[in-house]
């Protein structure tokens, strides 16, 4: 039986003894398993999925402006609306951001805007030039300012949908999520809409999803606490006017957009009982999946 | 917003369903319960409002409608009834005069002379008590109740105080303010008062002053009905750090036109609770400049059926419009209405569709497939790099971490930080891999690394804009020389550019860290044309509580007679270890050919001890230690080394 013990104020021949004894512990150890950080598992899984169903990955940048995050998203300066997210406001200063009205982006949202704005620029002719309709998802970081605790960060990942086409409804938006999250939890899951407000749609829409893990049978279910449904998202048919705002005319063409939390997911799919676990660079949580 | 269950039941004649019925069409149809909560004989119900409903459901009433058009139940206009007794006019003279009437869009004013301030009839203090305020006189409470009932804030002043004359302005800069709570507020030019001329008398829609406070033995009084601009209050809420009830509902905005009955249900209650035979009553002076515009919507049958995705027929239409009583006609295929003043969300068709569609029924709504997509989907080139790269690190035994963007010191700086050691955002991914790094190598045994290797995609901000950057580390525990940091290091960046076919720029100088900027080398790397979704790694596994406290290593070796196998020697360990061991691993099999030409097998194990709910002590590992010796020395020919 021995105990091994570290430390750097040992002479040299005792030094190399123990990192020969070291290496013949842990060589075996080096079997170099995969380890996938469960919340890259789940955005890869979400791209998979979506991809399947032909929505194209956007990606961008987390410093945004009030106008991209808010004004053009229907959410007016001084309106309460904006108190459903609490913001990081940057600083104004003498580089690129001197102007006031930048910000960590609360949402991905501001993609859709971008993405939108995007296919204007490149092309006079959406429809023949095959830029409408569209489908499109964007996971990504966003950032808000609140008390952190098991089930809050200032920092988590959002991922984020739209469908613009002529005939979409909440019943097109229900078909997708569903089958979403009957690939995502690889079984038969079960969405509902229930009526709630987001600026940037009407109708707005909270989304819940059947409790996978007890499907509802079991009062004391920690996941669903016994009602049956998790709320996993927000969701919508997209406000005309955001549709506007970027030059697409709402009277020809809808869209449907839903957003909702990664880490929520991977907390729900993997068991993982704090949010905060996934951004302490702690590998006992990651090496662990 | 909290509302009593038992008031809910007084608008809607004691036919209200059950608490847990409302709790659940509520949710269906409207918005979201936080909670019920018992409260005397009472339930009180906490609804979560959002913004489109807090312009008519911060109320009583606002509310029992909700409830009334669900269950189909159609409410009072009130939920009681106001007395009115025979009421002497009063001579007194009042004037309103408004000098921005954008900004105080309606005030209504008016005198009542010889009331009597007391207490409040049991009725009226449970109601407020019930909903966790304190009632305080039958005035003050009589104001309350009003706002509590249709959503109008209130105000009464003590007359006497005051002259004839009510002017609503602009505070001028330096002024200050004395709050009913005794604090001093100063003012500035964009605050708007309610004053009577000269003195302040509280801060529009957001707090009473103390100059003209009700006291005990206060006879005359001013009541208030007013309307101010949403954005004025909240902006000035927020700037003075004041937000009251009566605030909060001025900021979401809500109809001037029910100042009116406001005004005549407060009068009516308090000459009812607090009046005497003399009580006076004055004229209501309405100054109404800026007036609400009537507002007409239409949607069509096929319109809703569109946007909610099921056949919606205009019978259904009918049907639910009655419900929210709605003044609608039909003209062509439209169902024209004239909104309802409160219904300062009903604005553009899609939110009549929603209004159709909540009270029809969300479940109803069948899946209907989104065409399938024939054009090729686009490859997003970074994302697809990305997993590249993450599947040759995965295979060198590297993983991944997520720091915070959030650090101490940086170009980039938040206006309004968490706290002062979050203040900038990051500038490299440097050190955050450095500090992971330090808090890993901790905990080499627990997560099965000789050494730590990770590596980080993520975002980082500076002065000339945001970057994409790839930063990956290493680490030996301390003493631990091979294999040399930086030779892993270099070897894996060898590994990275040779199947990338493109040579990678470190932009750092650390031994053990290497960062990149990964958009300048993705602008340098070919097109690709598809994701590799193949599945690697366990996709089943599910988390494992972390323990916050000390883990203990202990190695046994064991010879044992040829032919035993590893799996009698763990059995042994299994048996005697109990529930302390946390991993375990057989690090060393070898055999030997003693003296007497008897081979014996050597196994080494090494066993991981740690607990969730204490540290362990050596005393305790030793002797489970020594409980596995004695068992294994028990065996013949075992002999531990």
């Amino acid at each position: 039986m021995q105990k091994i013990k570290g430390g750097s104020a040992l002479p040299n021949h005792l030094l190399s003894f123990l990192n020969f004894l070291y290496n013949l512990v842990m060589v075996d150890l080096d079997k170099k398993s995969v380890h996938i950080h469960p919340i890259t598992r789940v955005i890869n899984d979400i791209n998979k999925i979506f991809f399947e169903m032909g929505f194209v990955l956007i990606d961008g940048n987390e410093l945004e402006t009030e106008h991209y995050n808010f004004d053009a998203l229907n959410v007016p300066k001084d309106h309460p609306a904006r108190d459903m997210q609490d913001t990081f406001w940057i600083k104004p200063n003498k580089n690129i951001y001197g102007v006031e009205g930048r910000l960590l982006r609360t949402h991905t949202s501001p993609m859709q805007v971008h993405f939108m704005e995007e296919i204007h620029e490149k092309s006079s002719d959406l429809v023949a030039s095959k830029k409408l309709p569209f489908r499109i998802i964007c996971p990504g970081k966003v950032y808000r300012k609140e008390a952190t605790d098991a089930t809050h960060e200032i920092q988590f990942q959002q991922f984020e949908g739209l469908y613009v086409d002529k005939t979409v409804s909440l019943a097109t938006l229900k078909s997708v999520l569903n089958v979403f999250f009957d690939k995502f939890f690889e079984k038969d899951i079960d969405v509902r809409f229930r009526p709630s407000y987001f600026p940037f749609v009407e109708p707005g829409a909270e989304i819940d999803i059947s409790c996978f893990k007890c499907s509802g049978g079991e009062a004391d279910c920690p996941v669903c606490k016994g009602t049956g449904w998790v709320e996993v998202m927000g969701a919508g048919v997209v406000h005309p006017k955001v549709l506007k705002n970027v030059g697409i005319n709402p009277d020809e063409w809808k869209g449907f957009a839903f957003g909702g939390s990664v880490e929520r997911l991977a907390m729900m799919k993997y068991g993982i009982d704090d949010i905060r676990l996934f951004y302490s660079g702690d590998l006992r949580l990651v090496n662990q999946f | 917003m909290k509302v009593s269950y038992k008031w809910l039941n007084e608008y809607l004649n004691d036919m209200a369903p059950i608490p847990k019925k409302i709790e659940e069409l509520l949710t269906m149809h409207t918005m979201e319960i936080e909670s019920l909560e018992k409260v005397g004989d009472d339930i009180v119900i906490d609804a979560k409002t959002t913004p489109n409903l807090n312009h008519s459901c911060l109320c009583h009433r606002g509310i029992a409608r909700e409830i009334g058009v669900i269950s189909d139940i159609k409410p009072n206009l009130y939920s009681r009834k106001f007395n009115l007794e025979a009421q002497l006019p009063s001579g007194k003279k009042l004037s309103v005069k408004i000098e921005d009437g954008k900004l105080c869009r309606r005030y209504i004013g008016r005198v009542v002379e010889n009331i009597k301030v007391g207490p409040s009839p049991v009725w009226l203090k449970e109601k407020l008590e019930t909903l966790g305020q304190r009632s305080i006189n039958n005035i003050v409470d009589a104001t309350n109740f009003v706002m509590l009932e249709i959503g109008q804030p209130m105000h009464a002043f003590d007359s006497d105080k005051i002259g004839s004359e009510i002017v609503v302005k602009n505070a001028m800069k330096g002024q200050k303010i004395t709050t009913l709570d005794k604090k001093d507020v100063e003012l500035d030019e964009n605050v708007l008062l309610i004053t009577d001329g000269e003195n302040p008398l509280a801060i529009a829609g957001i707090k009473g002053g103390n100059y003209a406070e009700l006291e005990e033995h206060t006879k005359n009084i001013i009541l208030e009905s007013a309307n101010f601009n949403p954005v004025l209050i909240r902006k000035t809420a927020q700037k003075i750090k004041i937000q009251t009830d009566a605030s909060k509902r001025y900021e979401n905005d809500f109809s001037a036109e029910i100042a009116g009955e406001a005004m005549e249900i407060l009068t009516k209650l308090i000459v009812e609770i607090a009046g005497t035979k003399e009580t006076k009553v004055g004229e209501a002076i309405d100054n109404y400049p800026t007036k609400q515009e009537k507002v007409r919507l239409g949607i069509s049958s096929k319109e809703a059926s569109d946007i909610i995705g099921v056949e919606i027929k205009d019978k259904d239409i009918e049907d639910i419009f009655n419900k929210f009583q709605f003044n609608w006609k039909k003209e062509g295929d439209q169902f024209i209405i004239a909104v309802p003043d409160e219904r300062l969300d009903l604005r553009i068709k899609e939110d009549l569709a929603e209004e159709i569609g909540r009270i029809y029924g969300y479940e109803k709504i069948k899946d209907i497939p989104v065409p399938k997509n024939v054009d090729k989907v686009e490859i997003d080139k970074g994302f697809a790099y990305r997993e590249k790269i993450r599947r040759i690190l995965y295979e060198q035994g590297f993983s991944e971490v997520i720091n915070y963007t959030f650090t101490d010191k940086g170009e980039i700086e938040l206006a309004n930080p968490i706290s002062p050691e979050k203040r900038f955002l990051r500038t490299n991914l440097t050190d955050g891999i450095k500090d992971s790094l330090e808090l890993n190598v901790r905990y080499c045994e627990l997560v099965d690394m000789p050494q730590i290797k990770i590596f980080e995609f993520g975002h980082i901000f500076k002065n000339e804009g945001e970057e994409g950057h790839l930063a990956i580390g290493i680490k030996n525990p301390l003493g631990i020389k091979k294999p040399k940091e930086q030779d892993v290091i270099n070897d894996v960046i060898v590994l990275i550019e040779k199947k990338l076919g493109e040579k990678l720029q470190r932009i750092n100088k650390n031994e053990n860290i290497a960062e990149f900027n990964f958009e300048k080398i993705l602008k340098k790397l070919p097109e690709i044309t598809e994701y590799d979704f193949s599945e690697i790694g366990d996709k089943n596994k599910k988390y494992q509580k972390i323990s916050q406290f000390p883990f203990m290593i202990r190695d046994i070796a064991v010879f044992t007679p040829e032919g035993t196998k590893a799996e009698d020697v763990f059995l042994v360990i299994q048996k005697e270890v109990g529930e302390l061991m946390i991993k375990n691993r057989l690090f060393d099999v070898f055999t030997k050919t003693l003296e007497e030409g008897i081979k014996k097998t050597s196994y080494a194990y090494r066993l991981i001890f740690q607990s969730y709910d204490r540290t362990l002590t050596d005393e305790e590992v030793n002797s489970i230690m020594k409980k596995i010796t004695e068992k294994m020395n028990n065996n013949s020919g075992w002999q531990v080394r």
